[in-house]
Order: C-alpha cells, then structure tokens, then sequence
C-alpha cells in the first residue's frame, strides 16, 4: 500500500493489491499517508502457497479490476 | 531504598483517575500504565544528559509515516513502562541497537516488528549494570519479579506502540505474535558461568555494562537431565533448534549453568560448543521436502544435510538461569549479526 501510494504522489498511476488479510493494515497504511478512501483491489488469500496454474487464474481474476481502477480518472492523488 | 509516603484514599482514587485516562488515550499495552508527568518525564532526560528532541534513529517504515521517537519520547514511555531513571539509558541503548542493519547498508530490521511472524525484542544485559540495578540472570530468568527486567522489556513495547504507532491489527501485522511483545528483557548469569561473557564474545570489555538487543519469535525449552556426556546434551539443542516449521538463521541458546558447566568441565569451549551445535543444527533435505518445506538454496545439498544457520556465528550463547537443574532454552532470532552497545558511561 505504502508503494503505491508513493509512486502515485510521484505522479505514476499505480494500484495497489492486497489480499484479504491485509485489507487492515492497508487501510491504516493509506490512512496514515493521508490518503483516506484510497481505493485498492482485495484477492483471496492465502497467496503464498498457490501452485504457478493458481496463482495465474487469481491474477486473471483480478485483471479487470485493475483494468478499471487505472482507468479512473480521479485527478491523482 | 527511597521510602514512598502513605497517601490518602482520596489520592490513589486520583492515580486510578490517570491510569483509567492513560487507557483512554489508548495509550497502554492491556496492562496498567503509570501516568507520566513532565517532572518525572524529564528526570529520564536529565539522567542520560542528552536532548530531549534528538531523535533516536530513523525508523523508515516509521520515517515514512511522519513518526519519530526522540529521547524525550521514549522517556515518556519508559516511565510509563514502571521504569526508574536508571533504567532507561538500557531502554535507548536497545533502542539504538535493535534496529542497526545486518551490515552496512544491509537488510534493514525495521520491518520486523510489523512482520506476520510477530517477533519480539530480546534485551540482554551484561557487566556491573545488572547487579547495581537488580536485573534478573538467575532462576525464573523469563519469568516475573523484577522491575528492572520486566520494566526496560515492557518500555521497549510501549515505544513500538505509542512513539512508532505500531499497534496490533494496523501497523502490527502479526498472525499470532507471542507473550514476550509484553516484555522481554535478561542479564547473563556471568558468576554462573563457565565461559566469558557474552560482551567478551561482542568485542566489549569482560567489566563493561552492555546491552544487547535483537529481534526473536520463541523460546523452547531445551531438557536433558538424564545425560552426563557433552555430546548427547549439545545435540539435544541442535535438534531443538532443527523444527522446520520453526526454521529460523539465528538462534540465542540461554544454557542454563548447569549445562554450560557439565560442557565445560569436559573441556568444551564456547566457541567449540557453538561449532559443534552449528554442525548439528538442520535436516536432511528429504525430511524438508516431506513437509513441503525445502527451500530452492537447499538444493545444493538435495543429497545431504542443510544446515539452517549459515555459520557457527549464526548462534550466541548466554548462561542464565538457575543453576539447579538441566533446562535450558533456545530463543529463535534474526541472524547475525548481533548488536550491542557499550553502557560503559553509566558504569
């Protein structure tokens, strides 16, 4: 979240994935940085031990939502 | 010893009033707080002689989000903690010590008290300091029942929490964490022991006070009663120190003096018996990949043994403890290097 945040304040479009363990501590990540409601793409977790085959169907499960969010014009941050 | 007065019931319903506040403010760490005022706040400053807003040290991750311990701040929490003014140049020098790189520029420690794996400072005090400020090096060495052990662990919590803002299920990510996040501080039983002491090992003087701090995950318990043969005693803590689903590059062994001494008396040296539970101290790959466990760098030795520390300066070993039976423990810590730092000054 912290990465993300950063290089979009450098002024990169970025988003931000966390999978839903971590959704509080990202929450208070983007809080912290100012950046209340920053909007970021939860996946199912655990991640860490999927084989390459899951991990790249969760990927492309998300693929549309990340489309989307670095579609939106929200002016930066 | 400074004689407390008696106060009225009236007052302690006062200080109840503050502690009740201090849990209020979200200030504590579940248990009780004392109530810091600006006169007591500034004795710990005035005991350390150093400025009040020096900032300790960048913590990044903390950098990061704009927040910064000074002295006057750990101060704060050190009295909070239940600390004497005494104390607290223990407090900073492990403050100043835990987060210190593997080398320079190395893998920063920052992160580690956030980390899922929940790990906890370690502080282990060495030289004159532990006697003239009663620390504990003896039996119940983890244990409760002294101020001085249990108040400098518990400030270091409190300035994770309340100066870094590292708290549970925001910034502290850990999954399960562990009891010693309230406190987790010892001294080495050095009349206890056979060897030289851990600052002698750090590069410090055998008389110099010394802190050491590091950041660990467990403690297990290490028994051998039964056997008189320094052999079969060392492997029982290199297969301590084995669980792979515990696997961990460092290790602290705080040998009780029951065992440093039967090792000794056989003609073990410190630095012989780290070499030997080193040598011993990993699985065979087999047994790592029959639990899903073996890492890609364990290939190399798909055919043996893999050793889990990358030298024998992956261990330390401090004697503490009661010398009244054969336990001891094995603490999981970061590996090498371990930092300490000189209290020489307040010697």
């Amino acid at each position: 979240m912290a990465d993300g945040i950063i290089l979009e304040k450098l002024g990169t479009k970025a988003v931000v994935l966390l999978t839903d363990g971590f959704v509080r501590n990202g929450v208070a990540t983007a809080n912290r940085l100012g950046i209340p409601g920053y909007q970021f793409i939860t996946v199912p977790h655990p991640i860490m031990n999927l084989t390459e085959e899951q991990c790249a169907s969760r990927a492309a499960d998300a693929l549309q939502d990340v489309n989307a969010l670095l579609r939106l014009d929200d002016g930066g941050i | 010893m400074v004689q407390t007065p008696e106060l009225t019931a009236e007052q302690v319903a006062y200080a109840q009033q503050a502690i009740e506040y201090c849990y209020d403010q979200g200030w504590t760490d579940g248990l009780p707080v004392v109530p810091a005022t600006p006169d007591r706040v500034e004795q710990f400053v005035e005991y350390v002689g150093r400025d009040g807003s020096e900032p300790l040290q960048a913590y990044l991750p903390c950098a990061l989000y704009d927040r910064v311990c000074t002295v006057e701040t750990a101060a704060i929490n050190a009295v909070m903690a239940g600390c004497l003014p005494e104390y607290f140049p223990v407090v900073l020098a492990a403050l100043e010590t835990i987060n210190l790189p593997s080398a320079p520029g190395g893998e920063s420690r920052e992160q580690y008290p956030q980390s899922t794996s929940g790990q906890s400072p370690l502080v282990i005090v060495n030289g004159p300091i532990r006697k003239r400020l009663d620390f504990n090096s003896g039996g119940n060495v983890f244990g409760p029942g002294y101020r001085a052990n249990a108040t400098v662990g518990r400030a270091i919590r409190l300035i994770i929490m309340n100066a870094l803002g590292i708290r549970p299920e925001t910034f502290d990510g850990s999954t399960q964490g562990t009891p010693s996040k309230y406190t987790f501080c010892i001294a080495e039983n050095e009349e206890e022991s056979p060897w030289q002491p851990l600052s002698v090992d750090q590069g410090f003087g055998r008389n110099e006070s010394l802190v050491t701090a590091l950041y660990t995950r467990s403690v297990f318990h290490v028994q051998n009663r039964e056997s008189n043969k320094a052999e079969e005693v060392m492997l029982t803590f290199a297969d301590a120190m084995s669980s792979p689903g515990t696997r961990s590059g460092g290790y602290i062994v705080v040998m009780g003096p029951q065992h440093a001494f039967l090792l000794a008396q056989q003609g073990w040296s410190k630095a012989a018996v780290r070499q030997f539970i080193w040598e011993h101290w990993g699985r065979q790959y087999f047994d790592l990949e029959r639990m899903g466990l073996a890492r890609k760098s364990d290939r190399a030795n798909a055919d043996g043994f893999v050793h889990f520390g990358a030298s024998a300066e992956s261990l330390q070993i401090v004697v503490a403890g009661a010398n009244s039976s054969g336990m001891s423990a094995v603490v999981t810590s970061v590996p090498p290097p371990f930092h300490s730092k000189s209290l020489a000054p307040f010697d």
